[in-house]
């Protein structure tokens, strides 16, 4: 126990360990930069820039703003679609985990919708909703869904029925109050995961 | 990587640039905008740490 908690504090402390994981870090950066370098001499540009092209690149057009704009743009849909769909994707993963009914439902369609990629949204998304950051978030929706669904539906599937029976027994009676008490202290730890991956995909 | 996908019909923003760059052979510009988005997916994950040890200290 002390040692787990050394370990971390001195990680996180930025201790002898952490420090030489960033030096390590550092060395690794440079020896991708300097494989990519070497690899660009062989190269004409077209095919593999140099770094110091793509760096030049990089400052010419945060200089020029053209950057910031597309940040800005990308970001205007791909915040609202994240939202939705990881509340989405977290609502429907603890529902279908805590009501059998509901799974059993739900999971032909689950199974047959989940194998879908974004990707292959695109033509829904301009016909039901045209060539529009709408379009975009719902494209983008649909990817992060799936994965808070099945994160969240994991930790409230592996809530012990012991827990359960505890809080019916210690006098919570509403569904809702199972779930908040119950399931959701549990669920974050696995639900929570999900939302990494979730900017990740989207990021 | 769904950013880029969301934008290959139409909608401006890092995956369009990235479209149109690829078109024309600017592999720096590809290259440039691929960055950008590692280094906004490096601040979004450091964000997210952040606020999981806050909220999830017990863990």
């Amino acid at each position: 126990m002390s040692t787990e908690l050394e370990t971390d504090l001195d990680t996180d402390l930025g201790g002898e360990r952490g420090g030489r994981r960033l030096v390590l870090g550092a060395v690794g950066v440079a020896g991708f930069v300097a494989v990519w370098w070497v690899a660009s001499l062989f190269n004409p540009d077209y095919v593999l820039p140099p770094p110091d092209a793509v760096a030049r690149t990089f400052l010419g057009e945060l200089r020029s703003g053209a950057m910031v704009v597309a940040l800005a743009q990308s970001v205007t849909h791909w915040l609202p679609g994240t939202i939705v769909g990881t509340v989405l994707g977290i609502a429907l993963g603890v529902t279908l985990a805590y009501s059998d009914l509901a799974d059993d439902v739900a999971a032909p369609i689950v199974r047959l919708l989940r194998p879908i990629p974004p990707l292959a949204l695109i033509g829904f998304a301009i016909a039901w909703i045209g060539i529009n950051d709408g379009g975009a978030a719902f494209i983008i929706a649909a990817g992060a869904l799936w994965i808070n669904y099945y994160a969240a539906y994991g930790g409230v599937d592996s809530v012990p029925d012991e827990f359960v029976d505890v809080a019916r027994s210690l006098g919570v009676t509403s569904d809702l109050e199972l779930v908040r008490k119950s399931c959701s202290p549990l669920r974050r730890r696995r639900s929570s995961p999900g939302s990494e991956p979730a900017s990740g995909a989207v990021g | 990587m769904i950013i880029v996908a969301a934008e290959i019909f139409g909608v401006p923003g890092i995956g369009r640039k990235i479209l149109t760059a690829s078109n024309n052979l600017a592999v720096d510009v590809v290259i440039a905008y691929i960055l950008l988005m590692s280094l906004v997916y490096l601040v979004l994950d450091t964000g997210v740490e952040a606020i999981q040890k806050r909220v999830l200290a017990w863990r």
